[in-house]
């Protein structure tokens, strides 16, 4: 029987959005919005909905500022996100391993 | 959820990560300013000293290292704003390229700074000569930093060039003709290296 369980993968980070935002927010931080939304091939909406969860979670922060007159959202991966994310990443690569 | 939906969410992941590890730098319109101002003043300078310019009992060099400095001033006001509205601004790369031109920028600030103080306490006309040496010198530290920290190997030869420029720049510092080196050196260095990245700067999200 194998022995990978995925119960154990933490789940704010595992729908496949947010597990694109977290990747390149990894690198990008922070992040303007729109920039983001390209890179996960997003729309406003469902954008707004998964950053709410990874903020509820505490792994972005989100702030709004302006850029010259123009409004701007930024997203920031928190310390907080940056370790779960890696902790992600391990966790992942153990359950990988595990299942071999 | 299987083994090989997961392998794909983390190919996946991992594409999005790489897109930001290289997104292009963003400092080719820097370079390419910085490149062409430091040519200009630097055969100005050279002008002066063989008299191809009046030389005005010295107050030509001040004439046109005012008129640099201020160039210098709002150019880097307008290429902020440029800058700001690009996308991967905070991409590790170009965070590196930034910071170690900030740096580099500060050091050659602190050279400027010394050699002046020391050609008006010690009257030294010869003593602002030791700024173009350091000067390229830290340019070369900041293009191989920025090279290895943003993956674009490509800017290490610059740096190499830049090297051999400061180092005959510091052997003949006091030769006239140096300062037609350094000019050349400007866009050896800074124009050349800042032309490709523009080429390759993205105008808007990809």
């Amino acid at each position: 029987m194998s022995r990978f369980d995925h119960t154990e993968i933490d789940d704010v980070i595992h729908g496949r959005m947010r597990l694109g935002v977290m990747a390149y927010l990894s690198t990008v931080s922070p992040a303007p919005f729109v920039e983001l939304k390209a890179k996960v091939n997003a729309t406003d909406g469902n954008l707004s909905t998964h950053l709410s969860k990874l903020e509820e979670a505490g792994y972005v922060k989100i702030e709004k500022t302006f850029a010259g007159k123009k409004p701007l959202t930024l997203v920031h991966l928190t310390k907080q996100g940056r370790a779960a994310w890696i902790a992600y990443l391990d966790r992942i690569q153990a359950l990988l391993n595990a299942a071999e | 959820m299987t083994r090989e939906e997961i392998l794909q969410d983390l190919a996946y992941a991992r594409s999005l990560a790489e897109e930001g590890r290289h997104a292009p730098l963003l400092g080719g319109a820097y370079f390419v300013f910085w490149g062409l101002l430091n040519a200009a003043a630097f055969t100005a300078h050279w002008a002066v000293l063989e008299q191809h310019l009046p030389y005005m009992n010295g107050a030509a060099f001040l004439a046109v290292w005012l008129t640099y400095g201020v160039i210098a001033g709002v150019g880097m006001s307008l290429l902020a704003q440029r800058v700001r509205r690009k996308p991967g601004l905070t991409s590790i790369g170009v965070r590196a390229e930034s910071a170690m031109w900030a740096g580099a920028g500060l050091a050659i600030l602190a050279v400027v700074i010394g050699s002046l103080a020391r050609m008006m306490i010690y009257g030294d006309p010869t003593a602002p000569n030791a700024i173009f040496g350091a000067a390229f010198a830290l340019y070369g530290a900041a293009l191989f930093g920025t090279a290895k920290l943003s993956q674009q190997n490509w800017l290490a030869a610059f740096a190499w060039l830049s090297f051999a420029v400061a180092f005959t720049l510091c052997l003949f510092a006091n030769q006239s003709w140096a300062y037609l080196n350094a000019a050349a050196g400007s866009l050896a260095v800074l124009f050349i290296p800042g032309l490709i990245l523009l080429r390759r700067e993205p105008s808007s999200i990809v």
